[in-house]
């Protein structure tokens, strides 16, 4: 890219991270090993613009998405809670992916829902009230459809 | 000239002083910082600087704040101390902070005069830097006497695996200095801020090790850390050094000026030089940072000269090992002797030793290894009498444009590296032909894909402003074209270019490219390439450095002795191996014993042990660089300072003590020196004298394998990587940063990071 300078280049450092995390769901490690050659910036860079934008994400997306809320009213009424349990059960932090690709876990600041919480939102779908228990029991249910769906394993 | 109030005191100011800050620093007026450095850009992180200004609403830092004619500042109200208390404390909840505000601390530093060595700091003894902390100064100067909060340790795991420095970023208070030095000094971009917020932390990309995520180990980021988060890990317990020398490292060709630490005699650790020192300023690479303690100190440095007695090497008096020499010498042929030296004898050492070879012995056999690159740079340059277009390294500040080639500079000379990456983000563009690694792929606008032979073709098209060259786009070439057309240039010339049938053409193509004005860097690999061919300790050039054919004339006038041109390395070793070497003497252990086993008369002087040991006959511990007075001459051709600043160890001597002597013991004139400085004195005025017509019998020129042109540290004898395992692992991860360049578009990567991640849950 020779008509770009320097600082030009490393200006689309953002646009290109948010291109990438459109296509491909999260950064990769490839993704900046890749964005490090073509923008001359080095991967450190770029790993400290990624991490600092809680917009980007560096693990996978799981098949199913859990979005624990946070916000005033959940936090309250003991999303924390929820959290930990989720924590517990599949093994993963916020932001990480289990191994299987199966679930990713997110915190989420607010999902509008202050009169269901505390909330739990998996794929899209809001699940209000929630206790450690019906928590559990969602994730069992879900895992138990995955596999239905799966052939019967 | 604008001026200023500051805390009541009227203060003028030049163009230099582009911040509050800067003015309050020239007027002497201290104002504490945690973050601010002056080799980095203003960043206003640590609001220690915060200050008062009038017209301007609440308070403002002073580094990030530009001076303004007439501005009235005030640095320490009672508000501004009672927020920068404040502040500090906030900091310090999660600094372990028992050394700095506890009261019994006077009393201890005077009674424990040890550092403990734990595994973890907790703060008072236990912290490497607990002699000399810059926190603390700004804890004392702001005044925190005990802390309000509770303090949180972070609980940080401390990072000991990565080569020669300890990583505890529980005591980091996030500067970002070394964030900053790696990126906007060094250019290396090896760590970073990872996260935000109250998770912030000092990290490499995906918590890579040091090794992977490309730190070349200058140690930048050590000497401008204020706390003891980053320590070299040979230095970490020595505590406060009783003297500090500054002297020239002798392991590249730069020839940086270095600090050292010294403790119970001996060098313990080694650290930037003052800022001004040329050519370097404060910045050094793993070799001169880490590397010189432990080849100095090595258990087995040569300490007392030994003779062979019935196959046993016993030790004995100097007086009874040059007198073997002597013995030995006697009676062989001068055309039977072979003197050899190497790139890290001082220029003196060199001097005496060729003047050893070819007055005291008569002999015109003196070769040295590792010095082809100085010897053609001065026979090309010295024939057009253009030695002066060898550049300073200000002279690549100054630079329009650079252009390197002879292989990737940023990994074989990481100081010019720093100096180059410095014009290049002022927007110089830089241009390499070769095969540049990843971090030199960053700095270049340009990269000419080529290997090595055909450095010289694309040269040539540049010197033109046409033609074509298979297998670079012409597009790019002329791209090349233009950037190399305007202005003044720099041209970097690595060792690679010994590689080449004929590099004296290319050295001449690029002084044509660089017309009048521009400047050439010979990236000499070894220490005192150039000292030793100034000295004429090779075999084909006579001191000055002059030509045999120019110069045998008057140095035979001189010296009362013939003197004529001698035999290269290369083919002393065939005579050697031919049975026609009678004696030889060695300065190098470096050089490979093959072909000379078999030389009855083996003389080997060295501070290090080599194989050349087990076929001596005679065997002279010599001093280092570091333990000698003489003179370097780096690849700028400046004059460096060698100093003595440790004792050599045992009864190990000088080397050019040790030559004047033999020759003085072989019953030569001319070798009364009191000091190195009388011989410079004899060397310092000779000419560079290199006829136009010695270059066509320069070209009679033997390419250098790749071994030896290849970044390998090495010191008479000493192969480095060999000694210390850290730089081991260094060298060993170099392989993976010259990958070439990926060609897969973004598509490609994408595919590939999708099906890697299906692959990975599919295990599972």
């Amino acid at each position: 890219m020779p008509d770009q300078t320097r600082a030009e280049l490393a200006s689309r450092l953002i646009p290109m991270l948010q291109e990438i995390q459109e296509e491909l769901g999260y950064i990769a490690p490839e993704a900046v090993e890749w964005l490090s050659e073509h923008l001359g910036v080095s991967k450190q860079e770029i790993f400290g613009v990624a991490t600092f934008y809680n917009f980007f994400r560096l693990n996978p997306p799981g098949r199913h998405e859990i979005h624990v809320c946070l916000g005033t009213a959940c936090h309250v009424g003991g999303g924390e809670k929820l959290l930990d349990t989720i924590r517990e059960k599949l093994g993963i932090e916020p932001g990480e992916t289990t191994p299987d690709g199966r679930f990713s876990l997110e915190r989420v600041a607010c999902v509008g829902a202050c009169a269901l919480a505390p909330t739990v939102v998996v794929d899209g779908e809001v699940h209000g009230r929630m206790t450690q228990r019906s928590l559990k029991r969602l994730l069992d249910r879900i895992e138990r459809e995955d596999r239905e769906a799966m052939g019967g394993k | 000239m604008p001026k200023m109030t500051i805390d009541g005191r009227e203060v003028e100011f030049g163009p230099e002083c582009e911040t509050v800050l800067d003015v309050a620093r020239s007027a002497g007026i201290y104002i504490p910082t945690l973050c601010d450095h002056d080799e980095l850009e203003p960043y206003g992180g640590c609001r220690l600087c915060i200050v008062e200004i009038e017209g301007l609403r609440g308070y403002v830092p002073a580094c990030t704040t530009a001076a303004k004619d007439g501005m009235v500042v005030r640095t320490a109200t009672e508000e501004l101390m009672r927020l920068k208390k404040e502040i500090l404390q906030l900091l310090l909840i999660e600094h372990p902070s028992a050394c700095l505000v506890c009261a019994e601390w006077p009393a201890c530093l005077q009674y424990r005069t040890q550092a403990y060595r734990a595994g973890r700091v907790t703060g008072c003894n236990t912290c490497p830097r607990r002699d000399d902390c810059e926190l603390r100064e700004v804890v004392e100067h702001i005044g925190i006497t005990g802390l309000d909060y509770t303090p949180e340790y972070r609980d940080i795991p401390v990072e000991r695996s990565d080569p020669f420095y300890d990583r505890d970023y529980n005591l980091c208070v996030l500067c970002a200095r070394c964030v900053r030095v790696c990126q906007e000094v060094r250019g290396t971009g090896a760590i970073t801020f990872v996260k935000r917020g109250h998770e912030t932390r000092v990290d490499t990309a995906f918590g890579t090790s040091h090794v992977d995520c490309g730190c070349w180990f200058c140690g930048a980021c050590i000497d401008v850390c204020p706390t003891g988060a980053l320590y070299p890990r040979l230095s970490k317990w020595v505590g406060m050094p009783e003297s500090e020398e500054v002297t020239t490292c002798m392991l590249c060709g730069t020839g940086c000026q270095f600090r050292a630490d010294i403790k119970w005699g001996k060098v313990m650790a080694t650290g930037p030089a003052p800022p001004d020192s040329a050519p370097n300023g404060r910045h050094l690479c793993v070799l001169g940072r880490f590397c010189i303690p432990p080849l100095v100190n090595a258990g087995d440095r040569l300490r007392a000269p030994h003779v062979r007695r019935d196959g046993e090497m016993v030790p004995v008096s100097w007086d009874e090992a040059l007198q073997a020499v002597v013995e030995g010498l006697k009676g062989v042929p001068p055309g039977r002797i072979a003197v050899l030296g190497g790139p890290h004898l001082t220029t003196e050492a060199a001097y005496l030793l060729q003047k050893l070879a070819r007055v005291a012995l008569g002999t015109p056999d003196v070769a040295s290894r590792g010095c082809e690159f100085a010897s053609l740079v001065y026979r090309v340059l010295g024939a057009d009498g253009a030695l002066d277009r060898v550049a300073q390294l200000e002279d690549i500040s100054r630079a329009d444009w650079i252009v390197s080639l002879g292989g990737d500079f940023v990994e074989s000379h990481q100081v010019v590296a720093k100096t180059v990456y410095g014009a290049v983000r002022r927007g110089v563009p830089l241009v390499h032909i070769g095969q540049p690694g990843k971090n030199l792929r960053r700095w270049t606008v340009e990269d000419v894909l080529v290997d090595e032979p055909v450095a010289p073709a694309v040269v040539r098209v540049l010197v033109e402003g046409s033609g074509a060259v298979e297998g670079v786009p012409e597009e790019q070439l002329r791209r090349v074209i233009d950037i190399v057309s305007q202005g003044r240039g720099v041209v970097l010339v690595g060792p690679r270019v010994l590689e080449l049938d004929s590099p004296s053409d290319l050295l001449r193509d690029v002084l044509r490219l660089l017309g009048d004005d521009g400047r050439l860097v010979p990236l000499f690999l070894n220490g005192n390439e150039a000292g030793v061919v100034r000295a004429g300790a090779v075999h084909d050039m006579l001191p000055g450095p002059a030509s045999v054919a120019a110069g045998a004339a008057s140095y035979e006038e001189k010296w009362g002795r013939a003197v004529a041109a001698g035999a290269d390395l290369g083919a002393l070793r065939e005579k050697a191996r031919a049975g026609q070497v009678d004696a030889v003497i060695v300065l190098d252990g470096s050089i490979p014993v093959d072909g000379f086993e078999g030389v009855p008369f083996i003389v080997y002087q060295s501070p290090f042990p080599s194989p050349w040991l087990e076929h001596a006959s005679v065997v002279l511990a010599s001093a280092m660089s570091i333990e000698e007075s003489g003179t370097m001459v780096n690849h700028e051709f400046r004059e460096q300072a060698l100093k003595a600043v440790v004792p050599p160890p045992g009864e190990a001597r000088p080397d050019w003590e040790v030559l004047a002597e033999l020759a003085r013991r072989m019953g030569a004139a001319g070798f009364e020196y009191g000091s190195p400085g009388e011989v410079w004195d004899e060397l310092a005025g000779l000419e560079c004298r290199v006829g136009p017509t010695d270059t066509a019998a320069g070209d009679a020129w033997q390419p250098v394998p790749r071994e030896e042109t290849e970044w390998y540290p090495r010191y008479r004898g000493a192969t480095l990587a060999e000694r210390i395992e850290d730089l081991a692992v260094l060298i060993e991860a170099l392989p993976g940063r010259r990958a070439p360049p990926p060609t897969e578009s973004l598509e490609d990567m994408m595919r590939e990071a999708r099906e890697k991640w299906a692959a990975r849950t599919e295990e599972v």
